[in-house]
């Protein structure tokens, strides 16, 4: 099921995306109030026995509980995660990303070249061995979601934003030491993720050694959706295809066989004498290219982002830039 | 019981008597109603109804052998659901041996089937093409083994009330495709009235973003027009709920990277499409029709060259939206005002076209009889004055052009203005030696942009008693003082510069320091003095050269 969160005048809903793909319907109507289907977050916590009624619901529904989707107001599917971390899922976009930026830094410099290369020689700016090592992740601002088609508004003090290219699995298990089979049943499903990010302010914060705080929690720093599928209809989420697009431009492409870690590596991480809860969304940090910087390419004001994965949608967001 | 084959013809299993009550029949529910019967006495089947799809809906066209009345009112399925939905949807036949035990049936329809006793069913749609108008059953009350021959009579029976239901027109394609045809007509010929109304309303218009206001409205859509770096140079219309997304996106060729986008909720019908193909090709010709002609002409009106000059923009977003949609920028310029030192202005037009072959996004006006040009650096341009003292080589000192401040903004032309006029002015009147000069040069960067009046009681505080002596008595006293200090104070050349004897001068310049309460050996009464004269000879230059247009 392709399930998702809309809104239709001042009434939001929950729903699901049925067979033709073009029509929304309203879980929250279909139930006739069931508190089940009150928030996507109600849905996730409330188990598989509700992703079975949903699934009934979908096909029985009232005439009324289903909307045109070009009709409605898709918002990020899960509004409110519990908690978001964004991970080092796929590792070989670090080492391009940390360049880009020593070469960003450099290029105001008198001897930009020289610059660069004594930014490089410190050291700082290659992939430590503990992202192979371990799940290395940060927590990102979860109060700070939006969702498709929302203008993305960077913040005045940048003059460098970025898009980049994930996407996410949504834990639907509450607990600890989840291993194996476990692991992998904890997952709900699966959306995209755009972690934007001002790569200036990043620069700067991160000579703290905190992460990436400024750079990345402004308000809707952090784009959910369109949809999350679940995890039984996803396939393998180790197969999926990712490109970004850029006024229709592709800019960036790459494949979630490249992740270095999986999402089962994480949760078993995580999990590992400490909670972990329904409603939490795993980013798997950006694919190889997945970004601006990485490519020598800079976004303008009112362009155009669509990130695609295959299997899940087309999350489409305009920008607007104070530079 | 089994099918009787001697009843089904070798032909296709259909009957001429069939055929013939079809084609009788005169609407919809007696065709259906000739076709269920005909199942049953065919089949031998204890009952058969068929449905119609009436939206997304089957409902009850007609039965046989039906007992409850809640069957023959209250059956209904919608389309793709249950077993009869999805016959409909899938367009295929279903055959139920047992239908007590079939998992797709809806739960709703479970307790009419089951009043009704039926338990297996062969279910066929009623297709035209690739489309079904409905779909036909036959039905026992109790478990049955249907056949392939029995399914395949049913099958033919289904196909012959398809096509009469078709002729029938049951589902109002006709009427449709009529609607449909006519709906097409209003809106080509609407579309065709607003490309007209779009041509015709832009030729009269000046202001080349106007198309776009009016593109806006046609489509109900957000509009933006951005440069080359995405900044945004106008925007019309708004956004309707829902997710909006970029439906159209053309970079405009010929304009220096211009961009149009339409933002909406839903992507562009073919109409709406065309639409924007019209308004936006409409809008590049305006453009460029404009942009020409500011380029033969002049590139900014006088109005708008008036606000920049004077520095009264009221709304300076709008002013900018006006210069780039005119392919000017002026983030980056300078304004240059050049004069004639023995009044003849019959060269000004041909420094004028100099000047706008050099400077590639110049903006030249004869106004109060000196040439003024607004020249657009654009990003990261050089100071005019290089150029303009290579241009000044070939003026043979009868042209003086005066050079105002780099400008980073709309605000800073007008005191730019100033600054060039006022150089301009004095360089005229014998200030300075150079053809080109600035403010700067002159010494007079503080005063340029104050206005005349102040002016007037700043020289009358600082030198009035010199010139109300000068005036009464027909004296020299302020001339003299002005070429004591050009000489630095040196008396012999003064004395030469003046023609008058050396003690003359001395005598002179005690009386000055007399009159005024000053002592010129002191360097600050003389930094008041020499910024006085400056002052001076400025509400002289303004003055005269306000004088000259309004004569």
């Amino acid at each position: 099921m392709k399930l998702i969160t809309f809104t239709t005048g001042d009434q939001t809903h929950v729903g699901a995306i049925d067979h033709s793909g073009a029509r929304a319907v309203s879980l929250t109507a279909a139930s006739k109030g069931d508190p089940r289907f009150g928030s996507m977050l109600d849905l996730i916590r409330a188990g598989q026995q509700a992703l079975d009624t949903a699934a009934e619901l979908l096909e029985l529904h009232a005439v009324d509980a289903a909307y045109d989707l070009d009709a409605v107001t898709l918002l990020a599917p899960l509004p409110n995660p519990v908690r978001l971390r964004d991970c080092s899922l796929f590792i070989e976009h670090l080492q391009p990303a940390f360049r880009g930026m020593a070469r960003k830094i450099a290029a105001a410099a008198d001897d930009p070249d020289a610059e660069y290369e004594r930014l490089v020689a410190t050291g700082k700016y290659d992939t430590p061995d503990v992202f192979s090592q371990l799940v290395i992740y940060y927590n990102a601002d979860h109060t700070a979601v939006s969702g498709p088609g929302e203008l993305i508004v960077a913040p005045q003090e940048t003059n460098q934003l970025d898009y980049e290219l994930e996407f996410a699995a949504v834990i639907g298990t509450t607990g600890k030491d989840l291993t194996g089979d476990a692991a992998r049943d904890a997952i709900f499903g699966y959306t995209i993720l755009n972690d934007w990010s001002c790569r200036d302010l990043q620069s700067t914060v991160m000579n703290s050694q905190l992460g990436p705080s400024r750079g990345k929690d402004f308000d809707g720093s952090n784009t959910l959706g369109p949809c999350i599928v679940t995890a039984d209809e996803i396939g393998s989420p180790y197969e999926l295809e990712l490109t970004a697009r850029v006024n229709g431009e592709v800019w960036s492409n790459g494949s979630s066989s490249t992740m270095h870690h999986s999402f089962e590596d994480a949760i078993t991480h995580f999990s590992r004498g400490r909670t972990v809860y329904a409603g939490e969304v795993l980013g798997t940090g950006t694919v190889l290219s997945g970004s601006p910087v990485e490519i020598g390419r800079e976004l303008k004001d009112g362009d155009e982002v669509e990130l695609e994965v295959s299997g899940i949608g087309v999350l489409r967001n305009r920008v607007q830039l104070p530079y | 019981m089994t099918a009787l084959p001697h009843l089904i013809q070798p032909s296709g299993g259909t009957d001429s008597a069939y055929l013939r009550r079809l084609l009788a029949a005169n609407d919809a529910t007696q065709a259906l109603q000739i076709a269920v019967d005909h199942v049953v006495g065919e089949l031998g089947c204890a009952v058969s109804w068929a449905g119609l799809i009436d939206g997304d809906y089957l409902v009850m066209g007609a039965h046989c052998g039906v007992l409850s009345t809640e069957m023959a009112s209250a059956w209904q399925l919608k389309v793709g659901e249950g077993i009869g939905g999805r016959v409909a949807s899938e367009r295929k036949p279903h055959m139920s041996r047992d239908y007590r035990h079939d998992s797709r049936r809806v739960p709703v329809m479970k307790r009419l089937i089951d009043n009704e006793g039926i338990q297996a069913t062969l279910t066929v749609p009623l297709l035209v093409g690739d489309r079904a108008l409905g779909v036909l059953y036959a039905a026992q009350r109790r478990p049955y083994p249907w056949s392939d021959t029995e399914q395949s009579l049913l099958d033919e029976i289904g196909q012959d009330l398809a096509v009469r239901l078709r002729q029938l027109d049951v589902d109002g394609r006709r009427e449709d495709r009529a609607d449909r045809a006519e709906r097409d007509y209003q809106r080509s010929i609407q579309a065709q009235r607003t490309a007209a109304a779009l041509a015709s309303g832009l030729a009269a218009q000046d202001d080349a973003g106007a198309a776009l206001d009016l593109l806006a409205l046609e489509v109900g859509a957000l509009v933006e027009l951005r440069d080359d770096d995405g900044r945004l140079l106008r925007s019309s219309g708004a956004v309707g709920v829902g997710n909006p997304r970029v439906v159209w996106r053309r970079d405009l060729s010929g304009t220096d990277g211009l961009t149009i986008s339409v933002i909406d909720v839903r992507e562009l019908d073919e109409v709406a499409s065309a639409t924007v193909d019209l308004a936006t090709g409409l809008f590049r010709l305006q453009f460029l029709r404009l942009g020409e002609r500011e380029r033969t002409t002049e590139r900014l009106s006088g109005e708008m060259l008036d606000q920049l000059l004077t520095g009264r923009i009221s709304d300076s977003a709008s002013y900018q939206q006006r210069l780039r949609t005119m392919g000017l920028s002026l983030d980056r310029g300078q304004v240059v005002v050049v004069g004639s030192r023995d009044g003849d202005q019959s060269r000004l037009p041909q420094v004028s076209r100099v000047l706008t072959s050099t400077f590639d996004r110049a903006t030249t006006i004869i106004r109060n009889g000196r040439l003024v040009a607004v020249i657009d650096l654009g990003p990261g341009g050089e100071d005019a004055r290089d150029r303009l003292e290579h241009l000044a080589r070939g003026w043979h000192g009868d042209l003086v052009a005066g050079v105002g401040r780099l400008c980073e903004g709309l605000a800073d032309y007008a005191m730019s203005y100033d600054q060039a006029r006022a150089a301009c002015e004095l360089g005229i009147r014998g200030t300075g030696r150079a053809p080109v000069l600035t403010a700067h040069d002159l010494g007079i960067v503080p005063l340029a942009s104050l206005p005349i009046q102040h002016l007037r009681t700043m020289v009358s505080d600082a030198l009035g008693p010199l010139l109300e002596a000068d005036g009464r008595r027909g004296t020299d006293l302020v001339e003299t003082l002005r070429i004591y200090l050009g000489n630095d104070r040196h008396l012999p050349a003064t004395a030469g510069a003046l023609h008058v004897h050396y003690n003359t001068v001395r005598n002179r310049i005690a009386r000055i320091e007399e009159l005024l309460g000053v002592d010129v050996r002191d360097v600050e009464d003389r930094f008041r003095l020499e910024t006085a004269l400056r002052m001076h000879a400025l509400t002289h230059a303004l003055t005269d050269a306000d004088e000259v247009v309004t004569a």
